[in-house]
């Protein structure tokens, strides 16, 4: 007999206050979220899935929250199978990826981006805002990060890994990134995306001007239609963001917004 | 993505600034002796993007320069006016918002033109007030008869209500 499946529990949230039950590792189900509201509520629950009933695919999103959850370390290895599925037969989707090193340009990595978005069908108008998604990846993850090598647990030097890469099945177009490092805490990055909309990001610079103020992740997110975060401790991060195609700027930045985090 | 540059060109006690690429975590903003000029006009026509970092760096280049002297921005692209309406204090106090680019849409076409409002003309702020002098179709924009507005009037106007 193989190991039993392992599903995540529903539950339904009214408003965005802690629920009342064990919500450890679930998917928490809403209405009409604010996106700040949607980072505090996953901040002070410990849902791993925000998603939101009247979404712009809402079955697609616990669809991939349920996936995400029985197949943790697939979505480490290979987020894209698990966000947009795996490629149906004869399905031929458009894809990009890139091993970056240290020495590598930024603007070399973000022009291959460029001439991606540019073929895909119905990015036109969210252009902009998913070359700030793969700026803002790129920079958190070679910029500020340490791309370079690190010490692997056990104490020996390994050398680091940062890969990035786009696709799209034809409706959405996912950006992301994973590394070798594994260093990424949920609970920071979210306290720091709820300051930025808290206190705005002139304030958030003003307390931390040394990076790592969470502005670009804030950036990232209010970005995106669905924010996806993996970690397995000391060995891999993944960030992913989902962005709808044939949509207008003012159609992206009305949707809702959801949330998936999990660990290893 | 392109790497940034500056020029400036001066005219007795103001100067004018042109940016050209990415302000990102390379940017090299000019160095300029704060109170040197009596205003500051940036043309910022050619900025092809602003990330996080960036607008940090902006932050702490313009505001103690701004102190000393009056900021006018011309020709500012889509990416700067985003920054305009979400990071409040990026424009820094008295300065003045004299041109920018709006993004209209065609469906039927695929197709997206920027056009160039001056403040005063094309759009106009009358305090808590904007109203729009601008007809896509009279204008025969793109060459198409369904151009669009692609943004949110109510959002991407919104920093008027806070400047000029």
């Amino acid at each position: 007999m193989g190991q039993p499946v392992k599903k995540a529990k529903i539950i339904e949230v009214a408003e965005a206050e802690h629920p009342r039950q064990d919500s450890a590792g679930s998917i928490g189900v809403v209405t009409a979220l604010a996106p700040k509201d949607v980072v505090r509520l996953a901040h002070k629950s410990n849902f791993s899935h925000i998603v939101q009933k009247d979404g712009m695919a809402f079955d697609l999103e616990m669809q991939t929250a349920q996936s995400m959850v029985e197949n943790v370390e697939q979505f480490l290895k290979d987020p894209v199978s698990i966000i947009l599925g795996p490629t149906k037969d004869g399905e031929d989707r458009s894809r990009l990826f890139v091993s970056a090193t240290p020495q590598d340009k930024k603007r070399v990595t973000l022009d291959l981006f460029e001439d991606f978005i540019a073929k895909i069908k119905g990015a036109r108008r969210i252009r902009e805002q998913a070359l700030l998604v793969a700026d803002e990846l790129y920079t958190n993850a070679m910029k500020l990060g340490q791309p370079h090598a690190v010490i692997a647990p056990a104490g020996k030097q390994r050398e680091g890994l940062v890969e990035f890469f786009a696709e799209s099945d034809g409706s959405r177009l996912v950006l992301g990134c994973r590394d070798s490092f594994g260093e990424l805490g949920f609970g920071q990055v979210l306290s720091r995306i709820t300051h930025c909309f808290e206190k705005g990001i002139v304030e958030s610079i003003n307390q931390n001007n040394d990076g790592g103020a969470g502005i670009g992740s804030y950036m990232v997110f209010n970005t995106c239609v669905s924010y996806y975060c993996g970690v397995e401790k000391g060995l891999t991060t993944v960030v992913c963001v989902a962005l709808p195609l044939g949509v207008s700027e003012m159609d992206l930045a009305t949707l809702p917004k959801n949330i998936h985090l999990v660990s290893a | 993505m392109s790497e940034f540059k500056s020029t400036i060109s001066e005219n007795g006690s103001n100067a004018t600034l042109a940016f050209q690429g990415s302000i990102d975590e390379d940017v090299e903003f000019p160095a300029v002796e704060a109170g040197k000029f009596q205003t500051i006009t940036l043309d910022l026509k050619n900025v092809k993007a602003i990330n996080s970092v960036g607008i940090r760096e902006w932050l702490n280049w313009i505001r103690p320069l701004a102190e000393k002297s009056d900021f006018v921005l011309e020709n500012c692209p889509k990416a700067m006016v985003f920054q305009f309406n979400m990071v409040e204090g990026f424009l820094p106090p008295r300065a003045k918002v004299s041109s920018f680019f709006v993004p209209f849409y065609s469906e039927s076409a695929d197709q997206e033109e920027n056009v160039l409002f001056k403040v005063g003309q094309e759009v106009k702020a009358d305090g808590g007030n904007i109203a729009l002098n601008y007809d896509p179709k009279a204008a025969k924009l793109g060459g198409v008869d369904d151009m669009e507005m692609d943004v949110t009037e109510a959002k991407y106007f919104q920093f008027l209500k806070r400047v000029n």
